[in-house]
């Protein structure tokens, strides 16, 4: 049972081939990356109320781990992982947003469920403008949008964007420091508190 | 379809960045074009000073005014801060990523219905209210969207089957399964009765329910658990949330056995998510359901127990104040719940009807205090052993009858007078003989030993029933059972000693008793004793001494010395009496299952033959005793393969019983199980289906459904779904086997181990590729405690563990158990074994899986070897 993982693992392949950009490698993906978070989301709910404690980190990576059934993909995999997950994730959040935005429907009855079903208040962000925001800025400087997109919502460090994107660290920060001076201003909010990572 | 639900298509239609560019206009491309010249003159200046970035912007760009002032503007964010954008989105993340779906699916179709709103969520899925589309009338039905998709056909195939358990579900009390199916996205989804109600707590308080209103209620509720048990679906996730009633007061149970459907076991990898993705609710978890073991009906009790607490006191009986499942782990597992009658407040009295909250704790103390905490015993032995337990005593309190709890309570009051009044010992030690002594005649007579042993099981089951409370501290019911035993054994010898041939009696019953519960070095003591007794009076009575004493070697496995037990029992029987007695009869089939044991199968045919002949002699052909011998000859014969002969005797023995036995009655039930075990190894498994289905249902009625051989015909009816390929009925009956190991059934037992066998097998053939290897495991491990090393029964599990990675494709780990176990097996049983050919039909299949084509066809002819 101590033995090495399956070389090939299949979802290891999945994601070799969708890096390079096979469709049907991404639509065999993104359901199954998608169905990862959300069951992780959905138990962490379940369980604790009102609740900051799940990062968008902790939820990527539990995904990952589950995704790839405890074996240990290459490196390279693991990267491609996270920009996907990252993808999906940004789009779940749109998802939401919208439906939110499209009905404000009558008040719920519960038929088989608890209390839990409580929800849970609007996020931080007008998520509609940012992912607008996003693909605007994806158009000129797709790399930036997209280190964006793997800290926004994957929770990543710059030191694993600079490796998802291979790229280094000084470009990496150089990026996210003009993407989020020009999210900022693109939402009309002030710029974010700079981080500990960016001198 | 909304435009924006999340199907696999509009999946795929995520932007990857870099493919954007595709679809723009040409503004869209000046517009790409101006901001990578605004990002250039950022990145430019912005490591400046403040005072040399506007001379270095006009530099770069002359006179371009509007370009300088989109740049500053985005200077002056860098320096700003707002924490919106740094700490990103952890609560709005996981929110959405749970509820994005769902909201979503308001005003689509699942199948004919179409969604109309959401009507609640939790943590397996998500509640809708949906409508038929193709019905003129619009039928409300509500959906239960399952939150996460079902990834292999197999897991599917298990879905529907299982969903077809649950639709065949019909009672008055619980909502209907209508329908289901799976959504564009991979997700199940069920249809069920739409019902409009209240949980039944809420019902009960908004109209002010009295106690007995809400017992009565609280039968129904029962009835529709009992109902789903007798068809061997248990809940799993009772609660009053699925507990609704409707405005007639009628109660509906939802979400029957759903839980169970969709419970899917843990990667053993990921010990971090124990029990994470097991549904339940951890308010009205069972101990066992909190450690993560195996659930049986008996968690439903449980359940039932803590909503039946809450209905009479208004609150649970375990407060926690997180939801975390630790602390609810430690609330349950580590103190007793409190009586009901000592935790009411006057605004529970209120709701109830009752002037003060010490009117309604005298309600309560008593009677109901005890069925409760009945109900919510940890241990589940000591818990009722059914839901019609629990309803009927609730129908004696409301008759103002005794109560079977409260005579629990009776029995350990009365256990500890005993033990401080030595006087009063030996009057209630007499008063167990008298109650004991037909029942231990009556096994006497019983002419199989396993007969017999049920009859003794019977015994101790009295005993346990009375004076299992005696001690009730020490934990494990036997240890109990045997202290009470052993004072009664000391105390018969020093209070009898003037009255020997009671002693004698007494003696036997004891060692029935240890017999019963495998001590039986104990109970050959005290036939030993018994024997002395009697032999210093002559030779009267001391066959039948023998006999017990034969059974003894019997059930220790020393075929030797019970067979010379029993031929000494003979030869005195003989030199007493030249006149043939059932006495005789019994000693010859007794000496007829020894050889049976030995495996001398033709020798048991003939001594059971023997038997069959004395018994027709002396007793009426359609005699019970007549009929148990044909029964024995019947399982002799079909060991000798002759089944064709055997199942018609079985059949005629059957015909016998059910004349004499019009009611239920234990003779009957082992008559079906034996033509249930003919039936089942000639191939005929659609008919043993039914003959073991009728088995259970008998046994469960008399011995109930925690009795020895109630397991053991569920185990061969695991093997018999098995074999017709009704995996998920497979599961569930070794699950409920597996409940009994510890207390009925030893750990030890070969059939622990065989049943976590059957069971990781059946899981595996579900797609359940976790839980099949947790099992097999489990399986392997037991062998490993208990058997010898280099047992074939080892490397028969072995073998099917190496058969489980071949599935999973861990080719690797699948040759480290196939290649050694097979070995093992060849050596010892040859090659043509239907084992030996069974594990190289697995090295084959490894190998060719694998790719390993040359290796796979040099096994390959050695499994020619039979074909």
């Amino acid at each position: 049972m101590t033995d090495e993982p399956v070389a090939d693992h299949l979802v290891s392949r999945l994601l070799r081939d969708a890096n390079r950009g096979d469709r049907v490698a991404i639509d065999r993906l993104l359901p199954m990356v998608y169905a990862e978070l959300h069951q992780i989301a959905e138990r962490h709910m379940a369980r604790e109320r009102d609740d900051h404690t799940l990062q968008p980190t902790a939820l990527v990576h539990e995904a990952y781990v589950r995704l790839a059934h405890g074996a240990a993909f290459d490196a390279d995999s693991r990267m491609h992982f996270l920009r996907l997950a990252s993808q999906v994730m940004r789009r779940v959040l749109v998802d939401h947003a919208r439906s939110r935005q499209a009905a404000k429907r009558g008040g719920a009855l519960l038929v088989t469920l608890d209390e839990s079903a409580a929800g849970h208040e609007a996020p931080l962000l007008d998520m509609l403008a940012l992912d607008d925001a996003l693909t605007r800025l994806a158009a000129a400087e797709p790399r930036c949008a997209e280190v964006v997109t793997l800290r926004f919502f994957a929770g990543l460090e710059v030191a694993e964007i600079a490796d998802a994107l291979g790229v280094s660290t000084a470009t990496v920060k150089r990026d996210w420091r003009f993407a989020r001076a020009w999210l900022a201003n693109a939402l009309d909010v002030a710029a974010p508190a700079d981080e500990r990572d960016d001198g | 379809m909304l435009p924006h639900q999340p199907t696999n298509a509009t999946m795929a239609d995520l932007p990857p960045a870099e493919t954007s560019l595709d679809t723009s206009t040409a503004g869209d491309r000046d517009g790409a074009n101006r901001l990578r010249r605004v990002r250039e003159l950022f990145d430019a200046v912005v490591e400046r000073e403040f005072g040399e970035r506007d001379a270095l912007l006009e530099q770069l760009a002359p006179g371009d005014a509007a370009l300088h002032a989109e740049v500053v503007a985005l200077l002056q964010a860098d320096g700003a801060t707002d924490v919106r954008l740094s700490t990103p989105l952890a609560g709005a993340v996981a929110t959405s990523l749970s509820a994005s779906l769902d909201d979503t699916m308001v005003g689509t179709r699942l199948g004919a219905y179409e969604v109309v709103r959401m009507v609640g969520r939790g943590g397996m899925g998500t509640v809708y209210e949906a409508v038929r589309v193709d019905d003129q009338y619009r039928k409300r039905v509500a959906i239960k969207l399952v939150q996460q998709g079902l990834d292999t056909t197999v897991a599917l195939v298990r879905f529907r089957r299982e969903r077809q358990i649950l639709a065949n579900l019909e009672h008055r009390n619980i909502a209907t399964l209508l329908d289901g199916g799976v959504a564009a996205d991979g997700r199940p989804f069920l249809v069920m009765e739409f019902v409009q109600g209240e949980p039944i707590t809420k019902w009960c308080d908004a109209r002010r329910a009295t106690v007995r209103e809400r017992l009565a209620l609280f039968r129904q509720v029962c009835a529709a658990v009992q109902h789903a048990h007798k068809n061997l679906v248990v809940h799993r996730d009772i609660k009053p949330g699925n507990i609704l009633v409707t405005g007639d007061g009628t109660v509906k149970l939802l979400d029957f056995g759903i839980a169970t459907l969709l419970t899917v076991d843990d990667d053993p990898d990921m010990p971090i998510t124990r029990g994470a993705s097991r549904a339940f609710t951890p308010e009205y978890a069972s101990p066992e359901q909190l450690r993560g073991d195996v659930l049986t009906t008996a968690s439903d009790v449980y359940a039932l127990g803590v909503v039946l607490f809450e209905l009479l006191t208004g609150r649970r009986p375990h407060v926690v104040s997180s939801r975390a499942l630790i602390d609810f782990e430690r609330a349950v597992l580590d103190t007793l719940p409190p009586r009901p009658s000592t935790v009411v407040g006057d605004d529970a009295a209120a709701a109830r009807g009752e002037r003060t909250a010490e009117r309604l704790g005298r309600r309560l103390d008593g009677d109901l205090d005890a069925i409760v905490l009945r109900a919510l015993a940890m241990e589940v032995s000591r818990r009722y052993a059914s839901v019609d337990a629990i309803s009927d005593d609730l129908r004696r309190y409301l008759d103002d009858r005794p109560v079977h709890a409260q005579r629990d309570w009776a029995g350990y009051r009365l256990g500890k007078f005993v033990r401080r009044n030595g006087a009063a010992v030996t009057a209630s030690v007499l008063v167990m003989i008298a109650l004991i002594g037909g029942v231990a005649t009556t096994a006497q007579q019983a002419r199989r030993a396993r007969l017999a042993q049920v009859q003794a099981e019977q015994v101790s089951g009295f005993l346990r029933a009375i004076l299992s409370s005696v001690k009730p501290a020490t934990g494990g019911r036997d240890v109990s059972v045997s202290e009470v035993l052993d004072s009664a054994a000391a105390r018969l010898k020093v209070e009898l000693a003037d009255q020997p041939l009671a002693r004698v009696e007494l003696e036997r019953v004891i060692a029935a008793s240890y017999q019963s519960l495998g001590r039986y070095d104990d109970a050959e003591r005290h036939l030993r004793e018994a024997l002395a007794l009697r032999r210093a009076r002559g030779r009267e009575g001391v066959v039948v001494i023998l006999n017990d004493l034969g059974l003894v070697f019997l059930g220790r496995g020393e075929w030797a010395r019970a067979d010379s037990v029993f031929r000494a029992a003979l030869a005195l029987r003989d030199s007493l009496s030249s006149v043939p007695d059932t006495m005789r009869a019994v000693l010859y089939d007794n000496l007829g299952t020894v050889a049976h044991d030995r495996g001398d199968l033709k020798e048991a045919a003939r001594l059971h033959g023997i038997a069959l002949t004395e018994l027709t002699r002396l007793l009426s052909p359609t005699d019970d005793r007549v009929a148990i011998a044909m029964n024995n000859v019947a399982v002799a014969r079909g060991d000798l393969n002759e089944w064709a002969a055997a199942e018609s005797v079985h059949r005629e023995v059957l015909a016998i019983v059910r004349r004499n036995h019009p009611e239920p009655h234990t003779i009957v039930a082992d008559a079906e199980n034996s033509l249930a075990g003919a039936l089942d190894i000639q191939g005929k498994t659609a008919a043993a289906e039914s003959a073991f289905v009728r088995t259970l249902n008998l046994r469960k009625t008399l011995l109930g459904d925690r009795h020895p051989d109630y397991a053991f015909t569920l185990f061969a009816y695991a093997m018999n779904q098995m074999d017709l390929a009704k995996y998920a009925n497979a599961i569930a009956s070794c699950e409920q086997v597996l409940a009994f190991r510890g207390t009925t059934i030893p750990e030890a037992h070969p059939s622990v181990a065989s049943c976590l066998q059957t069971m990781g097998r059946a899981r595996d053939q579900l797609g359940d590729t976790a839980g099949g290897r947790a099992a097999l495991e489990a399986s392997l491990a037991l062998r490993k405690k208990y058997l010898p090393a280099g047992s074939w029964l080892l490397a028969s599990s072995e073998s099917v563990l190496g058969e489980h990675f071949t599935k999973v494709r861990d080719f690797l780990t699948a040759d480290r158990y196939l290649l050694p176990a097979t070995a093992v097996l060849a050596e010892q049983m040859g090659d043509a074994s239907p084992r030996t050919q069974a594990s190289l039909a697995r090295v084959v299949a490894l190998y060719e899986a694998w790719g390993k084509a040359d290796l796979a066809l040099s096994f390959r002819r050695r499994l020619a070897t039979k074909n």
